[in-house]
């Protein structure tokens, strides 16, 4: 496992200093994967660089596989080359002077293994990643997605604790992005390795984790199930950085089983937030996904119904996104599959409160 | 196929709109002088070692004549071992130095990278008289310190092989440090990451690494020292010559000044020079393109952050400090000393109470210094506005036109860069005591020289900039009616300002300290700074030449402080 404990990191750039991570704490299980999700720029590289040791933290600790391997506190500060971890550069970093054998060879040679043994852990390591048979390529010889297995090959070969991958897809194309994706998550599943991985590309990161954190300016908001990040967002900045989202403000007015929300466009119930009191200004998030158009008023059935004009319809081929003004708010709804009347008519728009979540307005201070 | 054409209206008729543009010869004008400076010395030179025989004589007399002389062998052996030895010195100290600039935590680093750029700006004939007053056996103040602590003899001498690697390892290190901190910078700090976080500590890391994939980046740069190297004649004259150790570029010196004048002589050794300078391009160019295919997929380069040295980062810094303080501020200090006394003296109490500005008031008393001084400045001023006048016209239409033959004045441009200082002088020789134009002796010939040896730096920087500049700026100029004149002079000139001013200040600088070149055309009246205060060495009048020599240095830094002022407010790499 790993755990990460007040980490906080800032950078000087000439005079000014820049924080970049500003106190995260957050545990990865045993053999679990695990993604540390955000937008450029909001600190998950660096949070990734402190576990490896490449960076030192202005603050905090990090064990790795139950040892203490920083600590500012405790004067502890192990070196990247003895803390037992593979990495996964977003350039690969694959060494362009050695063929492709002698890079996955690289981290049992410096530890000394008996030659007999290097060569038939090379074998297995690139038979799981799919190069078996390249061994004697040089290394600047293989594609980008070659490049990323050996890149993955030479992570895993030592066998470590812990494997970090800093955006590892994001040098693909679509394609072969989505492939690679899914084998390296059967892979890890494989060899049960304790995972860390970095991405701001949140279908990757709800596609291939078992828990998510989403960080934004150096704080990790969120963390948990990818169902649930997407599902119950507990932040307005969550809600609208992993899939997409209507935010409207509203005030709480009462939780009796469900929450009655006042907003703009009406009184509206939805699935009681967790620690807010009735009478505090919320947010409230429905996914476009999850909001119905109809022509005719349809049976309430306990959903929130809505009167709407049809302002616009921005055709996308599987599916097509209508905005439908209701009062002064604009609503994006998804819809697949149906015709949709001409823009300019009254439509109605239902959703059920099972499928509204309110958040604090913003989270952060 | 019969496709009818409409027929062209009649507005397009060219004649009738465009009026003659004289401006429209000058790209013209500009590539033949580019190609005239390119090839004539060269033509000319090998014409003459051919050429200039007793009647009857067979072809190649005079290589047989400079090759079997008494002592070639020795001085072909004495060339190389100074060439590669300066080149390894200047390679190892530059190396370490921008490994630990580049890759670590050392303290004062942006300080340190300032200073260490310093030593190319002095002159060579400076930097070598600067270590004469240090290391010489008799006048040496290290030597001289080192016998008053209780030594019997002195510890050092600069003359011999190894001072003279010394001197040049030394001068040479900052262009090493630049050059290899690009070869640092290019590389993709993620490489030597995954080594460490593969298990490797710093040391395997280094060896299995960080060195394999510097080598060829550091025999390009071996052989670019090299080269400098075989071409330079500043050590060698001021050095090797008293020490009799002669080299290429000291024998073809010496053939131009004794008598009977032996032009054939020089030229063969010239031309050997030449073939060895173009020989040791060809194979670097090779290694360039083999460099390049170990360039790697790179994501977020430059965020490789620094190895931590922890508290040795002090330490570290301090040695790189006194490693500086021994390149730039002791050179500088021993001249200004010697600037400062009437006679040699170790800085003592009596020394001190004998300070005097004398030597200033004595030295620019001597007709030929303020002389060489105005010749000096007049040549530096038009070498470089010719220079960069005649790279910002061949670098547009080596980038810019859509001429045939474009690559062909790409070589013209570069081919230059294979002459050393030494090789321009003789092949001008020939060429000016062949051609019925009697500039030789002149100021004119010296013009053309520098003209000859500059312009390819000035080219360079143009080029550079050029290819930044969108061709679209240009085309609108066109759409809008302007003809290729007025185009080059309000769109294309303007937008070049900032190189052709910062690389105007690099030839100024680069033109006030030539040497090799002016020491062999210099003539009665026609003298230049350098050559004056060689001149003056020689007839031993150290305490004038530190003093001329102390101005001179700082005249060069406020021009260097100058030009590098100008590239960073232009966001110009300097080069």
């Amino acid at each position: 496992m790993v755990h990460v404990e007040g980490l906080a990191k800032q950078f000087r750039v000439g005079a000014r200093t820049i924080p970049a991570v500003r106190g995260v704490t957050f545990s990865i299980p045993r053999g679990a994967f695990f993604t540390l999700l955000g937008p450029s720029g909001c600190g998950k590289t660096t949070i990734l660089r402190c576990i490896a040791g490449l960076e030192q933290p202005d603050t905090g600790a990090v064990w790795v596989d139950g040892r203490l391997v920083y600590s500012r506190t405790g004067g502890t500060a192990v070196p990247p080359h003895l803390r037992d971890l593979g990495v996964v550069f977003q350039s690969y970093a694959i060494w362009p002077h050695m063929t492709v054998y002698q890079n996955v060879a690289f981290p049992l040679e410096v530890r000394h293994r008996p030659a007999r043994e290097i060569r038939q852990r090379v074998r297995e390591v690139l038979e799981l990643v799919g190069l078996a048979g390249l061994e004697t390529r040089p290394a600047p010889n293989l594609s980008g997605g070659q490049q990323q297995r050996l890149a993955l090959a030479r992570a895993l070969v030592h066998a470590p604790k812990v494997l970090l991958l800093d955006e590892p897809l994001s040098n693909l194309d679509a394609k072969l992005r989505a492939q690679l994706g899914r084998e390296l998550r059967a892979i890890q599943r494989r060899v049960e390795i304790t995972t860390c991985y970095v991405t701001h590309d949140q279908a990757e990161a709800l596609a291939l984790s078992d828990l998510v954190g989403v960080m934004t300016e150096g704080r990790l908001v969120q963390t948990g199930p990818p169902q649930e990040v997407y599902a119950r967002p507990r932040d307005p900045f969550v809600a609208g950085f992993v899939g997409a989202a209507n935010l409207l403000p509203g005030v709480l007015q009462s939780v009796n089983g469900l929450a009655l929300v006042e907003t703009a466009c009406g009184p509206l119930r939805c699935t009681p937030p967790i620690g807010l009191a009735p009478g505090g200004d919320v947010l409230l998030c429905v996914r476009p996904e999850d909001i119905s158009l109809t022509t005719e008023p349809p049976a309430a059935a306990g959903r929130n119904v809505w009167r709407g004009v049809l302002e616009e319809i921005v055709f996308g081929g599987e599916s097509s996104e209508a905005y439908v003004r209701v009062a002064a708010v604009s609503l994006r709804v998804r819809n697949s599959g149906a015709t949709l009347p001409p823009a300019g008519s009254t439509v109605y728009v239902a959703f059920s409160p099972e499928r509204c979540v309110a958040v604090r307005p913003s989270a952060l201070p | 196929m019969s496709q009818v054409l409409p027929p062209p209206p009649l507005w397009r008729g060219r004649s009738v709109l465009e009026r003659p543009d004289p401006w429209r010869l000058v790209p013209g004008l500009a590539a033949a002088a580019a190609a005239y400076l390119a090839f004539s010395p060269v033509i000319f030179l090998v014409y003459g070692t051919l050429a200039h025989r007793e009647p009857g004589g067979i072809l190649f007399i005079n290589y047989l004549r400079a090759y079997t002389a008494p002592g070639a062998a020795r001085m072909l052996g004495n060339s190389l071992a100074y060439a590669s030895g300066g080149a390894v010195l200047a390679l190892l100290l530059g190396t370490v130095l921008a490994w630990l600039l580049e890759r670590t935590n050392t303290a004062f680093r942006g300080g340190l990278y300032v200073l260490a750029i310093v030593p190319l700006i002095l002159p060579g004939v400076l930097f070598s008289i600067a270590w004469i007053f240090l290391l010489s056996p008799n006048i040496g103040l290290i030597n001289m310190a080192a016998r008053s602590l209780g030594l019997a003899s002195a510890p050092f001498n600069i003359y011999s092989l190894a001072g003279m690697i010394w001197v040049d390892g030394l001068h040479n290190s900052p262009l090493a440090f630049l050059l290899m901190s690009a070869a640092f910078r290019a590389m993709n700090p993620a490489l030597e990451e995954s080594a460490w976080v593969s298990g490797a500590g710093l040391g395997t890391g280094l060896r299995r690494i960080t060195l394999p994939l510097l080598v060829p980046s550091l025999l390009s740069v071996f052989l670019l020292l090299f080269i400098r190297n075989l071409g330079n004649f500043e050590v060698p004259a001021l050095i090797g010559r008293p020490a009799g150790i002669e080299v290429f570029t000291s024998k073809i010196w010496a053939a131009t000044r004794r008598y009977p004048l032996d032009f054939g002589l020089a030229g063969v050794y010239a031309v050997t020079l030449l073939l060895l300078t173009s020989l040791a391009l060809f194979v670097n160019s090779r290694l360039v393109r083999d460099a390049r295919r170990y360039a790697t997929v790179t994501g977020e380069s430059g965020r490789g952050r620094v190895r931590d040295l922890g508290l040795g980062r002090l330490l570290v810094g301090a040695g790189v400090l006194v490693y500086l303080m021994v390149i730039v501020v002791l050179p500088l200090g021993v001249l200004l000393w010697n600037s400062l006394l009437p006679f040699f003296m170790p800085p003592s109490q009596a020394a001190l109470a004998a300070l005097t500005l004398g030597n200033y008031a004595a030295a620019f008393a001597y007709p030929q210094v303020s002389r060489g001084l105005q010749n000096s400045v007049l040549l530096a001023a038009g070498t470089a506005v010719l220079v960069m006048g005649i790279a910002a016209s061949v670098s547009w239409l080596i980038i810019r036109s859509r001429a045939r033959g474009r690559w062909l004045l790409d070589v013209v441009a570069t081919v230059p860069i294979t002459f050393s200082g030494v090789v321009i002088g003789v092949g001008l020789i020939w060429t000016y005591l062949t051609l019925p134009v009697p500039i030789y002796g002149t100021l004119w010939i010296l013009l053309i020289a520098y003209l000859t040896r500059f312009l390819p730096y000035g080219v360079r920087a143009c080029s550079a900039a050029l290819v930044q500049i969108d061709r679209a700026l240009e085309d609108v100029g066109e759409v809008s009616g302007a003809t290729w004149g007025p185009r080059f002079r309000r769109i294309v000139l303007p937008l070049l300002r900032p190189a052709l001013l910062a690389g105007g200040t690099y030839i100024l600088v680069v033109t006030v300290r030539e040497f090799s070149s002016s020491v062999l055309l210099w003539g009665p009246r026609a003298e230049v700074f350098s050559v004056v205060l060689f001149d003056l060495w020689q007839s031993g009048l150290f305490q004038q030449v530190s003093a001329l020599g102390s101005v001179l240095c700082a005249g060069l830094i406020v021009l260097a402080s100058g030009f590098w002022w100008l590239s960073r407010r232009h966001g110009l790499s300097p080069g």
